[in-house]
Formats: structure tokens, C-alpha cells, sequence
């Protein structure tokens, strides 16, 4: 997928996503909102087409969505969080005020972020609500950490810690996952993020990134997802997903081996072939971010008995880069949603914090590495959540190859939840699971599963 | 990669050596059996003669009064022993004879040095092994073959493999050398020198046709499945020339060990090695091994002789054990050798060259060592491959006058020669993706492809022996080292173009203070020059990566020891202490990773990552070892060995800025042996039986570098204490038939010498068979 190239297409997506399907979430008191909702898929084709037709070169700048929001409107009211400074942070931290036009026509997150980030601002809310449309606000106005969330600088349950300056404070000098990540970024502007098709010999090139020693492959292939419990060799022990066989035995336990890599290589083996290009450079990127999640949760689990994997928790999901910054999963992540980024940083920092808090070789204090867990977790699901609605609403605007490629980063990136939707709604994970193993889908179909991560998906 | 040799094959070889060694036209001549078996035979007569040299081959009294009579001019010097006329007189040294290999069946050349003080063996893999000598090993030891080098710009700073690359069958004895020798042996002579000396022909001057003698040695051991054997042909044409030469083969299988090594910290599982569903055979092990050689002697004079040699050795398929698979990697990811190679290929006259070179060698020698890595990993359908090759060009000059008588009750002589090497080194790096059959080559390879390297150098030692009981000794050398390597713009390497001068000096005395007891006190300096490794190389090793560093200095060492010998005879005795200090000296320094080359994914990826760098500062080592040796009357005999060193250094890593963070000056040096030593007990029979034990124990090892730290070689907390207790056992027929048998690990005990990869093997045979005419 050029990213690049679809930059100002997803924008217009996003923002029309933003403002018809956020009305559905809302809504389901509201009659007016549900007729909305029907009208989704002509008021997303209808402005496409207008789009179009009115020859917007730069649709970017000109971009509105059918209530007439623009991104420098959406700015100004963002501008309007300003003077109350201290009470909105994030908004102010972000700088999303200092050059928002040009942050806003390069990235359709920075709008959702900071619209997020008003959620904070909850006197504002309603004014934007009204400007804006009603369902991210509907979404955001009420929602704030939990009382036992940690926040970083803010009161809150936790005891004073190293995470209190808002920092990650690296317990090793030297964090091999930062590399990693680093890889991916030199592979996208060869694949998912190349102005052109990608050739065969792109492919190698970032195949030959990815196959280093000690590099993404590496622990691609080494990777277990702690959301499932180790897998049992039926007389009380267990056994390791690097041993022979086992990856087979259980496929969500040994998410790397026996889901991950099968994608990966396949994906390389069919791009160096020449074989849909795009298509297999989306499947890529996928692949690699639901490595970067699961790999993310993974160390700050394993953190219990080996601290500087709370490093590797925090450098899988940042590549190594601050708060406002970020590569692989944050900033892919943050071009979603800004508020999910920044919930996802204050998880980090609880685990950090706890780490600090229970520093022996083992950790003891459980029920806090669990509280800190369940934070971070929950802002990475909610973040991948909205990562997967940014794409479906970009799908939904996009046609041939460029919906393929969406579609195959769907069909990847979708199943992730599935977990999470299970334990939260059976009925919905079932039918999102159909509507991801579907051959192709209908704009209908993905308004439909926009709604339905929404209603899942509230809060991170 | 497939085994180079399939089982049937295998068994049709060993049928082949047998046949061979036994055929009776592979001997022109029939010697008969003794006729009385109670007569001494004849390996005996030359363990008597050992015994009144000395268990360490020192020159003694008598060669005092021999050296008395070369004086006079009445020698005989003859060309039997001029390979024994290189010594490192009044140096802290043992020697491993070939009857001691016979007796200890050890499974390569470094396994045969485990018993000998101040050394310890460590072992990254089955078909690795790497002596430590005084604490330090690789580049800072110096490992030769017949005086010939095997030391090139290639060897890692850490534990290497070469020592392996010799074919223990073809070695007559090994001699260790503790301590600095820079002035002798040139750079790398930080701690100590092993020199391998391969077995000669047998020369009967009175032989005036063909004589053809053979022999067969074949070998099982159980723990590792180990097969294997070698033909060997000894022969002479007439008084002057002579050969011996051979050919062997062997196949290992998977080592077993004694169980698991805990942690000795929590209890936990170390990483490395990996093991099979038995939790005792390791993953990583077993390898294929052939070997050849030839060496041709020839008389000029009775005191003159050439040698032209060749020795050649092939490993093949030998997995690294700690990478094979990598900690935490899935069980089919390995790095393998599927080639390690040797060549080694001199041609020397040496002999009596006149008063002022009563003793002289000139040896010119070429080199080849040869390596070829792949590490696969079959799930992502990737191979990562790499070749280094290094032909090394060499010319030796050792030469030492006649003794001169200078005074009354003072004579002296002198020791000189000067000697050079040149390195070319060839290297190459390749990834293969098997599922579409493509290879990519990389634009370097571990190392820079026509680098070369090259040093010469001069030294001097002179000897006075006063009053016939004390001995000074002092020398110098002056050498010139040179490096050059190209620069390689896409991977961010630095061109090298290194020039280094060097000067080193030693002394020692020694006192024979009584008939019995000699005093020893020696200094000496060591130097080693930054070799290609150090300059250029990137590479994972066991703490992490390493990546180079153009802008090394070369490291100095001085050894200051002082020891006593006892003589009696039932007793003889040998014990040291030393103290040894490094300035410079190169280590590992950890490294951020935006501290990594350019276009290095894989050091960005490293868990952790190191440069060698210059400790600003003096590392020490100091310690003590020795050995004892009782006879006892009716054929027993008890040997003991105690080795101990404890060294530390300047932290290499930087201080952090926040002073309430822990920062240690000083920290351990890595992969210091923990206090260890040995106990051999023998009876031997005149009708040539003989029993004996061998028991080999260490403490907990517990002082940890940084790098050992992240080490995976090395369990958490350290690597816990072990003994170890051999049986053997054996029967000796000269010339005609060896039975030797091992029964090893007696207890089965599971263990592991320090900063290994691979636990020893777990209880089981060895059996050597040797017979011949």
C-alpha cells in the first residue's frame, strides 16, 4: 500500500468516518443518528465522488466532510482547548496547536487525537460535539482513566515513582528491540510505504532486514502471546513453542511459529515473485504490527523475571522514541488515534512504575503488575481497534488494488481482537471473525464492523 | 548438511583401516616378539629415560653435564633430539607426553592439556575446545605446531577453536609455557605458549634399505558415539631418509553429559546447551572429522637434517553449541562449520650449524585456515553464510651458540632469531533464501575481503651459568607489526592502515640451591598487537555482538613469578605463584546502539552489543598453581595439579552521569577459571598392564565480567563446582598392540567447565584399540 500516496484519501475517510459513524455509536437512542447511519455508505461514495469530481488536487487542505468540517476548522477548535492549558495537557503537549494545519493535512490521526484529547476538556466537548459530529464526542466526553489507572504527574492511587516524570526511564543501556523496530521502518519505505509498486528486489531488501541475526525474524519466530496460557503436555507441565511440534498444538499460545511467520513468509516469498506487490507489502505490515502488539504485552509480562524485558515492552511499541514521537506500532498507532497513544504510554509507564515499585530480581507484587498489564492493554487494544476502523474507513473510499491491499491488512490485523471480542461480546466476535475470513465485503459490511468495534471498543 | 560420512561407509572404513593396518606387506621387515615377555619392553626402557629427565622434559643435572661436555667438544649431537633442543630453560611449563594421550584417551588436542597446571579448557562446542592459560586464552596465548605458528590476524578475542585443528594422533608430546614470552614468541604471548610437536619416523642410521612399518588406532567412546581411526605408515629408505604419515577419520555423534548444570544463583535452566527429550544429550553437538599428513626427514649430516611436512585438517558439519539453537531460539536454528580446515605445510633445516649456531632452525612455512559458517533457520526458509580464509606466509630463524666458557666458573651462551609472518585473508558473507533459491551477497564479510597483515621482528636472549648453580637469563625482542585493511563504504567500515613498533624484554634466574631444590625468578613482557579480528571484524559472539574498532593500541603485559622445583626420587615437585599485569588491554566495552556501525541491522538488533577498547588502566591477574609427583616403589605412581588466578580490571564500560547509580571501578576479567585442579593415580606392571584414575574437580566460579554477565555460555550467577572421576585402564604390547579404555564419569556427574557451551560427557567408555608392526 502506498501510504504516501493515500495519505489524503484516508484523511477524507477518517473524517468521514468520524462524523457518520460516530453518530451511530452514539445513537442508539437517537433516531436521528441511526438515520444516519443509513446513509453512511452514500454520503462516504458521495463524497468521494465529489471529491473527485470537483477536482480537489490538494483534497488534503480542502477536504471536508459533509457538515462542512475542515481540518483547519477542526484545528481552531482545537485551539480553542489552548487557553486552559494546564487542564488539557495532552492537547497543549502534543504541539498539535503550533502547526496544526500542516500536522492535520499529513496525518487524518492528529483530527481523531485530538479530538480525543478533548475529551479531557469536557466543557469544550459539547461545543465541538456540535461542530465536529456527535459520536466521538459521544465516545470520548465520558471517558477517563480509571480511578486505578496510573497517570503519570497527575494524582492518582499509585504510589510516587520512576515514571512520575512522565519519562521511560531504561533499566538497560542497550535495547535490542529498539533494532527491530528499526527494521521495520527501513522495510516500509521499501514495500508498504513505497511511492511506487514494489519490485522483487524490494522485497528481498527488506526480506534481507528482516532475516538478520538476532533481528525481527529472530523473534518472530520465538514469540508466545501471554494472553494464553502456556500450552500443556497433558501431565501438569508445559511445553515451549520452540520445540518441535508444539507450535501446532496451540497456534494462539505460539502466535510467532505457527500465525505470524506463516504470513510473513509467505507474503515475502510471493512479493519476490512478483505476485501482488501491494497486496503483499500491506500483509507485511500487518504481520510485523500484530508481532509488535503481542510482542509489546509479551515483555511487560515477562517482566516479572526479567526487568529489562519492561524495556523491551516499551521499545516494541515505541522503537525507542519519546512520547511525541514514535516508530512501528506507536506510530502507526498515533496516526489512528492520539488519545489511544497516549493511554498506551501511561500503560507502559504503570509497568515501568510497578517495576519500580517491586525491583527484586522476581517480581512479588502481582496484583499490581496485573492492574499495570490490564492498563496498558487495554489502551493497546483500543489503539489497534482504531487502527483497524482507520483502514475499513479507508478501504470503504478506495478501489482495485489499493482496497486489496486494505483488505489484506484487515484480514491480518482484524483477528486480533478476536480474543478480546470474545471475552466482551461473543455474539460480535463471531460475526466480526466472518466478516474478516470473508472473501470480499460490501461498504455495508464495513460500516457494519466500524459499529461494531465502536460498540466493543469505547474507551482505551 | 549431511554428514559427510553415512553409517555404512563409516563401518566400511573402519574395516578398511583394520585390514590396512594389519597387512602383513605393509611391513617389509618381520620383527619378531620378544622372546622373554618378562623383559623390558621397549616403551618401558624409554619411561625409565623419561623419568630421569624430568616429568616437564627440563633440562636436569644430567643435561647439565652434558651441556659440560659440548663444551669440550666431545659431543655427539645427535639429530634424534634436535627437535628437543628448544627450551624455555628456568619458565613455569609442563609437558603432555604421548604415553600420557595414550593413558587419557583425551577426544582433541586441547582435551589433552585438562590435567596440566594452569591450564583450563573450555569448550564452545563439541567440535571446539580453547585452553586457557593463566586466565587468558585465544589471542592472548600463543598456539604453534613444530615451533610453526598457528596464531594469525583472524583469531577472536575470545575463545577459539584453533587448537582443535590439530589431529591429537599425530602429536608425540605437548609442551605448555605459563606466563608472558613475547621476547621468544613474539605478540600474542600475554600468558602463556603451547607447542604441539607432531611424532617423528623412526631412523635407524644402520638401516640401509626399505623398512615399512604400519599402524592402526581405532576408537569408540560411548557418550558421543564416536568413531573413528587412523592408518599410519612409517618408513625409511636407507640411512638418511625417513617418513611417517597418515590418514584418519572420525565421526561423533551428539554428546551426552551427566544431566543438566543449574544455575547456581536460583536453580534455573541455563540456555545453552539445548537438550534432547533424555535432558542429557545436547543439542549442537557431533561433527565429522578427517585428517592427512606426511613428514619426510632427511639426514644431510649426521648433525643436520631437513624436514619437509604437511599436515591437513577438516572438520565438517560441526554445529556451534550455543548457537545451535541460539538461547530462546527454535530448536532448529543453527549455526554450523560445515568446513573448519587447517593446512600446515613447512619445509626446515636444522641441525649444528657451527660454534655459532651449535643449535639452529630455519623454518619457512605456509598456512592455510579455513572456514566456512552457515546458520540457518529453516522456519523463515533463510540461510546466513559466511567463508574467511587466511593463507599465512611464515619464516622462522632460531638459532643458540655453544656455550662459551667467559671466566673461571662462568660460561655463557646466546640465543638469537628473527622471524616473520604475513596474513592475506580473504572473506565473504551471503544470505540464502531456500525457498526461492536466491543468494544476496553482503558487500563485506566478517572481515574485509584483502586485508593483510604482517610483522617481523629480532630477538636476543643471553644465558651465563655461574658457578655452576646460578643461571641469569636476560633477552630482548624489537618487532614491527603492520595492518591494513580496505575501507567498505556501504557497511560504514574504516579503512585500516596500522603501523605498530614494539620492544620487549625479559630476565630470570635460577638457582640450583641443593641436589634437590631449584629456585626460580623470572620477569618477562608480553605484547599483543591489534590483529584483523580487533580491526575489522563484526561478528555475534557468545556476550553479543562485537563490532570493530580501527583505533586499537596494543596491549602490554608483564608476568613477574617466581617458583621451586623438588627433585627427589620419589618425589618431584613444581609450584609457582605470579603476578601478571595488562596495561592497555583490549576488552569489551558495551555499547549503546546508536553507537553501531552504519547499515548494521544486526548490531541495532543485539541484545547487547560490544566494541573492543583500550582499558584505561592496568588489569592483573595473579595466582598460583603447581603439580607434584609421587613414584612409589612397584609401579605406582600419584600426580596432583592446584591451579588458582584472580584477576580483575578497569570497568570498561562508562560512568554513568547519575552518581547515585552503582558503578565499579574495578570488575572481574572475563572467564577467569575458578580454583580447579587434578589427581592422576597409576600402577603400571612390567608385562605392560596397567590401571589408574583420573579425577578433575573446580569450585563454583562465581566473579563475573560484564560480558560474562549476558554470556549465555555461562549459567545465571555463575558456573557451579564439579568433580569429575575417570577410570582407565589399558594393556601395551610394543610395538605391536595398545588396548587403552576410559571409563569416564564415573559418578555421572553433570558438569561443565566454565564459560563452556557444552557439559562434559556423562558416564561412559572410551576404547582405543592401536596395533601395528
Amino acid at each position: 500500500m502506498n501510504r504516501a500516496a493515500n495519505a489524503n484519501r484516508r484523511l477524507l475517510s477518517a473524517l468521514l468516518g468520524l462524523c457518520l459513524v460516530g453518530a451511530v455509536a452514539c445513537g442508539e437512542d437517537d433516531p436521528e443518528a441511526t438515520d444516519t447511519s443509513n446513509s453512511t455508505s452514500n454520503s462516504t461514495s458521495n463524497s468521494t465522488s465529489n471529491s473527485t469530481s470537483n477536482g480537489t488536487s490538494n483534497s488534503t487542505s480542502n477536504s471536508t466532510t459533509p457538515d462542512g468540517l475542515t481540518c483547519e476548522s477542526a484545528c481552531e477548535m482545537l485551539a480553542m482547548c489552548d487557553p486552559i492549558g494546564n487542564e488539557c495537557p495532552d492537547v497543549v503537549a502534543s504541539g498539535i496547536e503550533t502547526d496544526c494545519a500542516t500536522e492535520c493535512a499529513a496525518n487524518p490521526g492528529i483530527i481523531l487525537g485530538a479530538v480525543e484529547s478533548l475529551g479531557e476538556c469536557a466543557e469544550y466537548a459539547p461545543i465541538l460535539a456540535d461542530r465536529l459530529g456527535a459520536g466521538e464526542m459521544c465516545m470520548f466526553g465520558d471517558c477517563m482513566p480509571a480511578a486505578s489507572d496510573y497517570s503519570p504527574g497527575v494524582e492518582d492511587e499509585w504510589p510516587e515513582c520512576i515514571s512520575d516524570d512522565g519519562q521511560y526511564n531504561q533499566i538497560e543501556m542497550v535495547i535490542s528491540s529498539i533494532g527491530r523496530v528499526g527494521a521495520f521502518e527501513e522495510m516500509a519505505p521499501l514495500l508498504w510505504e513505497n511511492p511506487n509498486t514494489p519490485t522483487a528486489d524490494d522485497f528481498l531488501d527488506a526480506r534481507e532486514l528482516y532475516a538478520v541475526d538476532e533481528g525481527l525474524d529472530s523473534r518472530v519466530q520465538r514469540r508466545e502471546d501471554e494472553h494464553y496460557p502456556k500450552v500443556s503436555d497433558g501431565n501438569g507441565g508445559t511445553l515451549s513453542c520452540r520445540d518441535a511440534g508444539v507450535p501446532e498444538m496451540d497456534p494462539k499460545r505460539c502466535v510467532g511459529p505457527a500465525l505470524i511467520l506463516p504470513v510473513i513468509n509467505d507474503a515475502f516469498q510471493k512479493g519476490a515473485m512478483g505476485e501482488d506487490p501491494e497486496v503483499n507489502a500491506a500483509r507485511l505490515e500487518a504481520a510485523l504490527l500484530w508481532f509488535f502488539y503481542v510482542s509489546s504485552y509479551k515483555e511487560a509480562t515477562t517482566c516479572t523475571g526479567t526487568k529489562k524485558d519492561c524495556d523491551s515492552a516499551w521499545a516494541y511499541y515505541t522503537g525507542g522514541e519519546p512520547r511525541d514521537s514514535g516508530y512501528g506500532l506507536a506510530k502507526e498507532l498515533q496516526r489512528s488515534s492520539k488519545w489511544a497513544h497516549e493511554r498506551v504510554w501511561d500503560g507502559i509507564l504503570a509497568v515501568r512504575c510497578w517495576r519500580d515499585l517491586d525491583s527484586g530480581d522476581e517480581a512479588m507484587d502481582l496484583d499490581t503488575r496485573d492492574r499495570a498489564l490490564s492498563q496498558m492493554d487495554k489502551a493497546l487494544l483500543y489503539g489497534v481497534s482504531r487502527m483497524i476502523e482507520d483502514r475499513l474507513l479507508a478501504m470503504s473510499v478506495s478501489t482495485g488494488t489499493e482496497r486489496e491491499a486494505y483488505w489484506a491488512w484487515l484480514q491480518i490485523m482484524g483477528p486480533v481482537l478476536d480474543r478480546e471480542l470474545m471475552e466482551r461480546d461473543s455474539a460480535i466476535a463471531t460475526s466480526l471473525a466472518a466478516f474478516f475470513a470473508s472473501d470480499s465485503v460490501t461498504d455495508e459490511d464495513i460500516t457494519a464492523a466500524v459499529q461494531s468495534l465502536r460498540g466493543v471498543f469505547t474507551c482505551p | 548438511m549431511d554428514r559427510i560420512f553415512s553409517a555404512p561407509l563409516r563401518i566400511q572404513l573402519l574395516i578398511s583401516l583394520l585390514l590396512c593396518a594389519m597387512s602383513p606387506a605393509a611391513s617389509a621387515q618381520d620383527p619378531s616378539p620378544p622372546e622373554d615377555p618378562s623383559e623390558p619392553l621397549e616403551g618401558e626402557d624409554e619411561e625409565e629415560d623419561d623419568k630421569e629427565e624430568g616429568e616437564d622434559g627440563e633440562e636436569d643435572e644430567d643435561e647439565g653435564d652434558e651441556e659440560t661436555e659440548l663444551i669440550e667438544g666431545e659431543e655427539d649431537y645427535s639429530v634424534d633430539v634436535i627437535g628437543e633442543r628448544l627450551t624455555n630453560p628456568g619458565r613455569a611449563k609442563t609437558r603432555v607426553e604421548r604415553k600420557d594421550i595414550e593413558i587419557r584417551l583425551p577426544r582433541s588436542a586441547p582435551d589433552a592439556l585438562r590435567y596440566e597446571p594452569g591450564v583450563y579448557v573450555q569448550q564452545t562446542a563439541q567440535s571446539q575446545a580453547s585452553p586457557y592459560i593463566r586466565g587468558r586464552t585465544g589471542q592472548q596465548t600463543v598456539l604453534l605446531f613444530d615451533e610453526v605458528r598457528l596464531n594469525n590476524s583472524l583469531f577472536r578475542s575470545g575463545p577459539n577453536q584453533y587448537f582443535f585443528t590439530i589431529d591429537s594422533r599425530t602429536i608425540d608430546h605437548i609442551d605448555v609455557m605459563r606466563g608472558s614470552a613475547s621476547t621468544r614468541y613474539a605478540s600474542d604471548a600475554i600468558a602463556g605458549v603451547i607447542n604441539a610437536v607432531p611424532i617423528e619416523p623412526t631412523m635407524d642410521p644402520k638401516e640401509d634399505g626399505l623398512r615399512l612399518t604400519s599402524r592402526g588406532m581405532f576408537r569408540y567412546a560411548t557418550a558421543d558415539n564416536e568413531t573413528g581411526g587412523r592408518v599410519q605408515l612409517d618408513a625409511q629408505y636407507g640411512p638418511r631418509l625417513g617418513f611417517i604419515g597418515g590418514f584418519g577419520y572420525r565421526s561423533i555423534g551428539r554428546l551426552e553429559s551427566g544431566g543438566i548444570v543449574y544455575s547456581p544463583r536460583d536453580g534455573s535452566i541455563p540456555e545453552v546447551p539445548r537438550f534432547e527429550d533424555d535432558d542429557r544429550t545436547q543439542l549442537g553437538t557431533g561433527f565429522d572429522e578427517i585428517t592427512s599428513d606426511g613428514r619426510f626427514v632427511y639426514r644431510l649430516t649426521p648433525k643436520q637434517r631437513l624436514v619437509l611436512a604437511a599436515y591437513d585438517y577438516r572438520q565438517r558439519d560441526a554445529p556451534r553449541t550455543d548457537k545451535c539453537p541460539p538461547p530462546e531460539a527454535p530448536f532448529n536454528e543453527c549455526l554450523k562449520y560445515d568446513e573448519q580446515d587447517r593446512t600446515v605445510v613447512y619445509a626446515r633445516a636444522e641441525g649444528d650449524f657451527g660454534e655459532w649456531a651449535k643449535w639452529g632452525r630455519l623454518t619457512l612455512s605456509f598456512q592455510r585456515q579455513h572456514e566456512r559458517r552457515t546458520s540457518e533457520r529453516p522456519l523463515s526458509f533463510t540461510i546466513n553464510g559466511g567463508r574467511d580464509d587466511v593463507n599465512t606466509f611464515g619464516v622462522a630463524l632460531q638459532s643458540e651458540t655453544r656455550r662459551f666458557k667467559l671466566a673461571p666458573s662462568v660460561e655463557g651462551l646466546l640465543r638469537y632469531g628473527a622471524d616473520g609472518y604475513h596474513d592475506r585473508v580473504s572473506s565473504q558473507a551471503w544470505l540464502i533464501f531456500t525457498d526461492l533459491d536466491i543468494t544476496r551477497i553482503r558487500s563485506r564479510g566478517q572481515y574485509i575481503e584483502g586485508s593483510t597483515y604482517s610483522w617481523g621482528g629480532a630477538f636476543s636472549e643471553g644465558e651465563l651459568l655461574l658457578w655452576e648453580q646460578l643461571v641469569l637469563r636476560a633477552g630482548g625482542r624489537a618487532s614491527v607489526i603492520r595492518a591494513q585493511a580496505d575501507q567498505d563504504v556501504e557497511s560504514g567500515t574504516e579503512r585500516v592502515d596500522r603501523t605498530w613498533s614494539a620492544l620487549v624484554g625479559n630476565a630470570g634466574v635460577e638457582w640450583w640451591a641443593t641436589d634437590w631444590m631449584t629456585l626460580l625468578g623470572n620477569v618477562d613482557q608480553g605484547y599483543r598487537a591489534p590483529n584483523l579480528d580487533d580491526l575489522t571484524s563484526r561478528q555475534q559472539t557468545g556476550p553479543g555482538f562485537q563490532f570493530e574498532n580501527a583505533n586499537l593500541e596494543p596491549e602490554r603485559s608483564m608476568t613477574l613469578e617466581s617458583g621451586v622445583q623438588l627433585f627427589s626420587r620419589y618425589l618431584e615437585l613444581d609450584a609457582w605463584v605470579y603476578r601478571s599485569t595488562l596495561d592497555q588491554a583490549i576488552a569489551r566495552a558495551q555499547r549503546r546502539a546508536e553507537e553501531c556501525p552504519p547499515n548494521t541491522t544486526a548490531c541495532n538488533s543485539s541484545r547487547s552489543l560490544f566494541q573492543l577498547v583500550n582499558l584505561d588502566g592496568q588489569a592483573v591477574i595473579w595466582g598460583a598453581e603447581g603439580g607434584a609427583k609421587l613414584v612409589l616403589p612397584h609401579g605406582f605412581s600419584l600426580r596432583a595439579t592446584v591451579s588458582y588466578a584472580w584477576g580483575d580490571g578497569p570497568n570498561p564500560g562508562d560512568r554513568p552521569d547519575d552518581p547515585n547509580l552503582n558503578f565499579e571501578e574495578r570488575v572481574p576479567l572475563s572467564r577467569i577459571p575458578p580454583l580447579n585442579g587434578t589427581v592422576e593415580g597409576l600402577w603400571r606392571s612390567a608385562y605392560g598392564y596397567y590401571v589408574g584414575f583420573g579425577y578433575r574437580w573446580a569450585t563454583l566460579q562465581d566473579r563475573l565480567a560484564i560480558s560474562d554477565e549476558s554470556d549465555a555460555r555461562i549459567p545465571f550467577g555463575g558456573t557451579p563446582g564439579f568433580s569429575v572421576f575417570d577410570v582407565r585402564a589399558g594393556y601395551r604390547y610394543d610395538p605391536y598392540f595398545l588396548v587403552s579404555a576410559v571409563f569416564e564419569n564415573v559418578t555421572d556427574e553433570a558438569y561443565r567447565y566454565h564459560g563452556s557451551s557444552v557439559n562434559g560427557p556423562a558416564r561412559g567408555l572410551i576404547l582405543n584399540l592401536e596395533v601395528g608392526y
